[in-house]
């Protein structure tokens, strides 16, 4: 090719549209939403990073196990051997620790459950199953989101990110408690189902068998624009403090909110 | 000249382009972990039955859980006017067995029935039966009498540090109970079925 047709005005302008066309393609792909098993849609990035961890005993060694990552809940409550005892208050010590590089907001939701086997028994009675918080004063209970199965609750204060050492590691991880007891009521030794009115009246405990489940997940969201970044991803309006702790939380739609649709 | 404009133009028109195509921010940072976990807890009634020994007029009872549950289990001496029964303070041993209200309470747990222990039974509670009071049928005859042992079982219940406890006011209504796992009751309830009766000569002099 010979230098005129290459600085040819028609071949420049040529040229250089199909260079726009390649450039204006680049990054034009979006993603679609994808839905878990549980309904939900959660984006995760590294930058910013909690874990849930148990307080597991071995060895007469208690220490706290990450449990997020196809860990169980509740796997070392009862002793070996030992049967639940209804009624007694066991020991369950749940904590969040933010283990990533940014300060955060966290939330925590509590879902108390009957099981039949693996499948959720709808007949009975989440209240039964009595799960406290470690020290319910740092905690802003949502009540118009909470219900007797599911409930969920604000870390009042921003979580700090860890201290890191020169080598980007953590220094030392700080627990913040969760949950501190587990009980079941004695009520369930008394709730019986009687089938038949005459001869013979059969009658069985409703919660023989059954398990209660308990799941508890952590949500963290960044401070930087939490306002808007409360409402985004988790729904709700943070009403926080002049130091940036929440003081309440309230939802999109109600009467007070006025900044819809920022 | 020409030619500078030309790729001066260009040059910005792919700078504007490429301005353009940079993603804009879709989403907040967050994060989350769960986890979760059950665990399966049992129900049942409580059964026991009594085994019942002895010569003369001393009676050994001892009552043994039937069921798998846990129970706490007391017993109650039925006898006729006239009679009485005392514990038998130096082979009964007196921290296990406790008279309150006309019944003798087991102060232990009765573990659930297992080959594998002891603690499903009790130790023994000896009762000597003074039977001077009986009711004379003639010189030296004295009619006889019954002596109705009735065994009471209740589900072992705990308080919130653990402590376990029995609801006697639940007990009564297992006491009659025939069959295991769920409660039969039938229209005709038999009266009796779980009261043994023994008949003790009287007339020893």
């Amino acid at each position: 090719m010979n230098k005129n047709f290459l600085l040819n005005k028609t071949t420049i302008i040529a040229g250089s549209a199909i260079a726009l066309l390649a450039i204006s393609a680049v990054g034009s792909t979006r993603a679609a939403l994808t839905q878990t098993e549980n309904m939900q849609y959660n984006l995760s990035v590294s930058d910013l990073s909690v874990d849930l961890y148990e307080l597991q005993t071995k060895d007469d060694k208690a220490e706290y196990v990450s449990v997020s990552d196809g860990g169980k809940l509740l796997s070392t409550l009862v002793g070996e051997g030992e049967n639940f005892q209804i009624g007694k208050t066991y020991a369950e010590q749940t904590a969040f620790s933010n283990d990533g590089n940014y300060d955060a907001y966290v939330r925590v939701i509590i879902t108390k459950s009957w099981k039949d086997g693996t499948v959720k028994d709808t007949t009975l009675d989440p209240a039964l199953i009595d799960v406290t918080m470690s020290d319910s004063g740092a905690w802003y209970k949502d009540e118009a989101a909470s219900t007797q199965e599911r409930e969920v609750y604000y870390y009042k204060t921003v979580v700090a990110a860890p201290e890191r050492d020169e080598d980007n590691n953590i220094v030392a991880l700080d627990y913040v408690p969760i949950t501190s007891t587990i009980s079941v009521k004695n009520d369930v030794t008394q709730i019986v189902t009687k089938n038949g009115t005459t001869g013979n009246i059969t009658t069985t405990y409703d919660y023989d068998g059954k398990s209660f489940d308990l799941d508890i997940e952590v949500d963290a969201l960044q401070t930087h624009n939490a306002a808007d970044a409360a409402k985004a991803s988790w729904g709700v309006v943070l009403n926080l403090d002049s130091d940036g702790s929440i003081s309440s939380v309230s939802h999109l739609g109600d009467s007070e909110d006025t900044n819809l649709g920022e | 000249m020409m030619k500078k404009k030309m790729i001066s133009l260009v040059a910005c028109a792919g700078i504007l382009v490429a301005g353009l195509s940079v993603k804009p921010a879709m989403a907040y940072f967050t994060d989350y972990a769960s986890a979760s976990g059950s665990i399966e807890i049992a129900v049942d009634d409580t059964h026991s039955t009594v085994e019942e020994s002895g010569e003369g007029q001393q009676k050994i009872i001892v009552i043994d859980n039937d069921m798998a549950t846990k129970a706490f289990v007391r017993v109650q001496v039925v006898l006729p006017e006239g009679i009485t029964a005392a514990v038998d303070g130096e082979k009964t041993s007196e921290e296990d067995w406790t008279l309150k209200d006309g019944y003798y309470y087991y102060n232990k747990v009765l573990e659930g029935k297992s080959e594998a222990t002891t603690e499903d039974s009790t130790s023994q509670l000896i009762l000597n039966i003074d039977a001077s009071g009986a009711v004379k049928t003639g010189e030296n005859e004295y009619a006889d009498f019954n002596v109705i042992v009735i065994p009471e079982s209740a589900k072992v219940l705990y308080d919130t540090e653990g402590n376990p406890y029995a609801d006697w006011s639940q007990a009564a209504q297992y006491s009659n109970v025939d069959s295991y796992g769920s409660q039969d009751e039938e229209e005709q309830t038999t009266s009796g079925d779980e009261t043994d009766n023994v008949e003790v000569e009287g007339g020893n002099e």
